[in-house]
């Protein structure tokens, strides 16, 4: 009977243990999704010269639907400057990915450079949220995408 | 004697055959009485009845089982349909792959893939998927449980 008891407060403090670590991820997670998603949508009007829907629209608007993510995206590159490119992603989302000296740009199995990625590429993107709502990346890697579709 | 009461026809008397009737109904309302029941009617009837409620329980636990099943099997394809619509939308699968595909770079920036991960975990299509995946698997567990109780039943009764 004590060994049962036992068992049963063993088998109720893991399952409470499982809980409150997945309720905390969610928490966690779901913090930084918001946190991007205020600063993409602060910053909006800075990174992508002007406000999503035109100069009448309020560009301070959160994303539609859902947060979005600030540390990897996938999408089909759009524009590129000197050392960022913006990305268009789900839900037609832009994000501004800043290349510095430690991203890593692959293609395939092959590393490249920056100078070869063009504009029409679709490419997934791994890296951190900065301050600015940006994406500063820390992998890009290139999809072969099939020629005559 | 005299007149029969209230409800009969009033002109009918007791007299003749029908006293004679009267006199055997009387016998044999007193032999009723002498005569014993047989042994273990008793616990025959309280058997009969508790069968009786068995079956009962036993034909609400098929239709619930049939209910549950059909409503859990059928809601299995449109969520996993659900599920993977999403997935391909949330981009964890392009993620996942990226991670596969190069483990040297997955290993160094480990932290960024999980939270690009689970940023794009399709949570919603997950819980659906995983709970009527669950109630499907749990309906057919209690069917083979109590697959014997089910089919006799269907067999007598169906």
């Amino acid at each position: 009977m004590p060994k049962d008891i036992l068992k049963w407060v063993i088998i109720g403090l893991a399952i409470f243990v499982a809980v409150v670590l997945v309720f905390g991820a969610g928490v966690l997670v779901g913090g930084m999704k918001a946190r991007f998603s205020y600063r993409w949508a602060e910053s909006y009007h800075q990174n992508f010269a002007g406000p999503r829907g035109g100069f009448f629209e309020n560009w301070r608007l959160p994303p539609p639907g859902d947060f979005i993510e600030g540390h990897g995206t996938f999408g089909e590159i759009i524009k590129i400057n000197q050392s960022d490119f913006v990305v268009k992603g789900q839900a037609d989302v832009e994000k501004l990915i800043i290349i510095n000296q430690n991203t890593v740009i692959e293609k395939g199995r092959e590393t490249i450079k920056k100078e070869d990625l063009k504009v029409g590429d679709r490419a997934v993107i791994i890296g951190s949220p900065n301050e600015q709502g940006q994406i500063e990346a820390k992998l890009i890697r290139v999809f072969y995408v099939p020629q005559n579709i | 004697m005299g007149r029969v009461g209230k409800g009969s026809d009033p002109g009918q008397t007791l007299e003749g055959c029908t006293e004679s009737i009267l006199f055997f109904v009387l016998i044999y309302m007193k032999q009723i009485k002498q005569i014993e029941p047989p042994a273990g009617l008793f616990e025959r009837i309280i058997l009969a009845i508790k069968r009786e409620q068995e079956l009962r329980k036993t034909k609400r636990l098929l239709f619930s089982f049939a209910g549950l099943l059909v409503v859990s099997l059928a809601a299995v394809p449109f969520s996993l349909a659900l599920l993977v619509s999403r997935a391909e939308s949330s981009g964890i699968i392009y993620f996942i792959s990226t991670a596969l595909s190069d483990l040297g770079i997955f290993l160094t920036i480990w932290q960024n893939f999980s939270l690009a991960i689970l940023e794009s975990l399709p949570i919603t299509a997950l819980l659906a998927f995983a709970i009527s995946l669950g109630i499907s698997v749990f309906t057919l567990r209690l069917f083979l449980y109590k697959k014997g109780l089910l089919l006799k039943y269907l067999k007598n009764y169906a």
